[in-house]
């Protein structure tokens, strides 16, 4: 157990025992070393097996909408911008969570540690050592550098030191500098991203974990894809009607959408569904010089309308 | 038939043979992930893998046409949707997903009421298995009734390095090893034996894990806050149900006007909030634990008594592929010790005693 951990578990005890809140969220230890688990900590005992490491990927602030009680939740800066953008759109009571904010040095993509190490599968034992990233399988330990390995989110993470919480555990990090796992061709045209997205998304299984993991995708039962009421896509499953499926959801999102990454690493397909979402991320940017997750008082930008813009427009 | 021998430049010889005469279906391993796909002649199949996606889409599709409907003068005219023709062979199926096919022809094929497009299908596929060397971290086929070397499907096969035990269990698995008799040779008792070993190798990397009887798990049924703990990380998306080699919950959409359209049918997931909504609006399992506890009943429960068997296999996909690594086993092992009336342990994850529980996804 590190440091970390250590007063991770303290705080949590602490928060539980004087009766604040009824759960802390957090991270547990899974089957696989290179995955933890989210865990909900109602007592002393489950809260001393919480853990913080660099392969807590799953985005924690999902599970907020959900919930009716008090609770603490540990936050990356990725749980904490999603948290500030649930605020600004009025999905979450601030009096409801509490927000232990972590350091993070950055997480490991899985897909990115398969492509350098081979399958995390038969995985025992997984750390970070030093700038390495150090996976067993089967008695041997296999090593890639973590700025290799590292989420694309975190290479261009400037939160550490104004990570939005109630309270902040350990000392502001450093995250590691590196290059982007998937690099777009400067001259990608319409017709390049057509047959990109095309070949993409002809695994989909339309299993829809992308949107279950997505703090954003809050529509939970009432997602328009899979209506009773009003058909919006055919029954049929082809390529045409999967790009209208995830076009939806990145159109639904933009503006709203923190670009965790938590819909690729869910995505049992290993669809690159991040660089969907900063292509879309990088427009609304552009368009509206809007920062997702930074401020809880302003609305997402294409949920209300001006009347300057359509001026603009020229329409 | 007597088991056999065959090299493994013959195994590649009778492969290639074979995509002349059918349709071949062999584990692929693509970039992102692995699958079965048609082999071409002279592809060589991925046969050390288990793949990410089981082989149940070849016979049950995930969505296909079951008919069209059109309205004319003399009333409404059904054309029935044909399915594709010709012989087709699953080759270096595992024994777990072989055994999975046996257990959905108890629904499909072996009913009162057969699905003609699974059951055609069925009847046009053989499956040639492959025993498997090794275990996976999160393989439990033993402890569901199933074995590392079980002898299911048409021809049985186990890798001994080089060479390969080959054995006939069916009539169709029998043609399919005569049609190409010159590529085998005479096993011999040593053969056997070697097989036996490799078996119980393998079979005793897997821990056994405890299962509680269908009766006990169906009175679990009132437990709520057992399956509200249980299902609490749960985000409810379908990857486990989808990539089940045994689930085989389905639904009927219609495309088209009152006058022409399409009837199609499609993979369900009990874990989708819309997998029991009923016209009206009434969902009896409207809370996502509710979901969770019909998935690992059917299973483990009702499946049991209407069926004789445990609907799962064992092969651990929806663990390996679970957005938050939820674990099947700890369901097996947290629900064997609340029916025996003992605490129950979660594995990490055991709240107070008492507490009020508000997690409902509505």
């Amino acid at each position: 157990m590190n440091k970390l951990e250590k007063q991770i578990q303290e705080k949590a005890i602490e928060l539980l025992e004087k009766g604040e809140v009824s759960a802390v969220i957090g991270w547990g230890q899974s089957w696989n070393p290179t995955k933890a688990t989210p865990l909900f900590a109602r007592d002393r005992k489950t809260a001393e097996k919480l853990i913080f490491n660099p392969f807590c990927f799953n985005n924690l602030s999902v599970y907020l909408p959900r919930l009716n009680e008090k609770v603490a939740i540990l936050a990356k800066p990725c749980e904490a911008r999603s948290i500030v953008a649930l605020l600004a759109e009025g999905k979450i009571n601030r009096e409801n969570i509490y927000i232990i904010g972590l350091a993070c040095q950055g997480i490991v993509d899985i897909g990115k540690l398969e492509t350098a190490i081979g399958s995390i599968n038969e995985a025992t034992e997984a750390r970070l050592e030093a700038d390495s990233v150090v996976v067993e399988v089967d008695g041997e330990a296999k090593k890639a550098a973590f700025a290799d390995v590292v989420l694309d989110n975190c290479l261009s993470c400037k939160q550490q030191d104004k990570t939005y919480c109630d309270v902040m555990i350990g000392e502001p990090a450093q995250v590691p500098t590196g290059k982007a796992g998937l690099i777009v061709p400067e001259d990608a045209d319409a017709t390049w991203w057509r047959t990109f997205w095309a070949k993409e998304f002809d695994r989909c299984i339309r299993c829809y974990a992308c949107r279950e993991a997505c703090p954003a995708c809050y529509c939970r039962d009432n997602c328009a894809v899979q209506s009773l009421r009003e058909r919006w896509t055919s029954p049929r499953l082809d390529a045409k009607e999967t790009l209208m499926f995830h076009a939806l959801r990145a159109m639904h999102v933009a503006g709203r959408c923190i670009e965790c990454g938590a819909c690729e690493l869910a995505c049992p397909m290993d669809i690159p569904l991040t660089l969907l979402h900063r292509q879309v991320g990088d427009a609304v940017r552009r368009l509206f010089n809007f920062n997702v997750g930074e401020k809880a008082d302003i609305r997402p930008p294409l949920e209300f309308f001006l009347k300057e813009e359509l001026e603009k427009s020229g329409r | 038939m007597a088991a056999k021998i065959i090299s493994s430049d013959n195994l590649q010889t009778w492969i290639n043979k074979l995509t002349a005469t059918c349709e071949v279906y062999a584990p692929s391993q693509g970039k992102e992930v692995s699958l079965f796909k048609q082999v071409k002649e002279g592809d060589k199949p991925a046969l050390n893998i288990l793949t990410d996606i089981p082989p149940k889409g070849l016979i049950f599709k995930q969505v296909e046409k079951i008919f069209s409907y059109r309205k004319n003068e003399d009333g409404i005219e059904i054309k029935q949707a044909e399915i594709e023709p010709g012989r087709r062979v699953i080759f270096g199926i595992r024994p777990c997903d072989a055994r999975s096919f046996t257990l959905t022809d108890k629904v499909f094929v072996h009913s009162d009421m057969p699905e003609t497009h699974y059951a055609k299908r069925r009847q046009q596929t053989a499956l040639i298995t492959l025993a498997c060397n090794d275990a996976c971290r999160t393989c439990f086929c033993t402890s569901v009734g199933g074995s590392p070397a079980e002898k299911v499907g048409d021809v049985w096969m186990m890798d001994f390095g080089g060479r390969y035990l080959v054995e006939a269990l069916t009539p169709v698995g029998e043609e399919i090893i005569r049609a190409n008799d010159d590529l085998f040779s005479k096993s011999s008792p040593e053969d056997e034996a070697e097989s036996l070993r490799i078996a119980e190798r393998v079979a005793s990397k897997m821990p056994v894990l405890e299962i509680a009887s269908a009766k006990l798990l169906d009175e679990l049924f009132t437990n709520e806050e057992f399956w509200v703990r249980l299902s609490e990380k749960c985000l409810s998306c379908g990857a486990c149900t989808f990539l089940c080699p045994t689930c085989y919950c389905f639904d009927v959409r219609d495309q088209g006007s009152a006058n022409s359209g399409d009837r199609y049918r499609g993979w369900d997931s009990c874990m989708f909030y819309q997998y029991n909504r009923a016209a009206g609006g009434h969902n009896p399992r409207e809370q996502h634990w509710k979901r969770m506890r019909q998935r690992m009943l059917h299973k483990f429960s009702y499946f049991v008594t209407q069926y004789g068997n445990i609907d799962c296999v064992g092969c651990g996909r929806c663990i390996r592929s679970c957005p938050v690594s939820y674990d099947l086993r700890d369901f097996l092992a947290t629900s064997a010790v609340a029916v025996a009336g003992v605490d129950m342990d979660f594995v990490g994850e055991l709240p107070s005693e008492g507490q009020p529980r508000t997690c409902d996804i509505k």
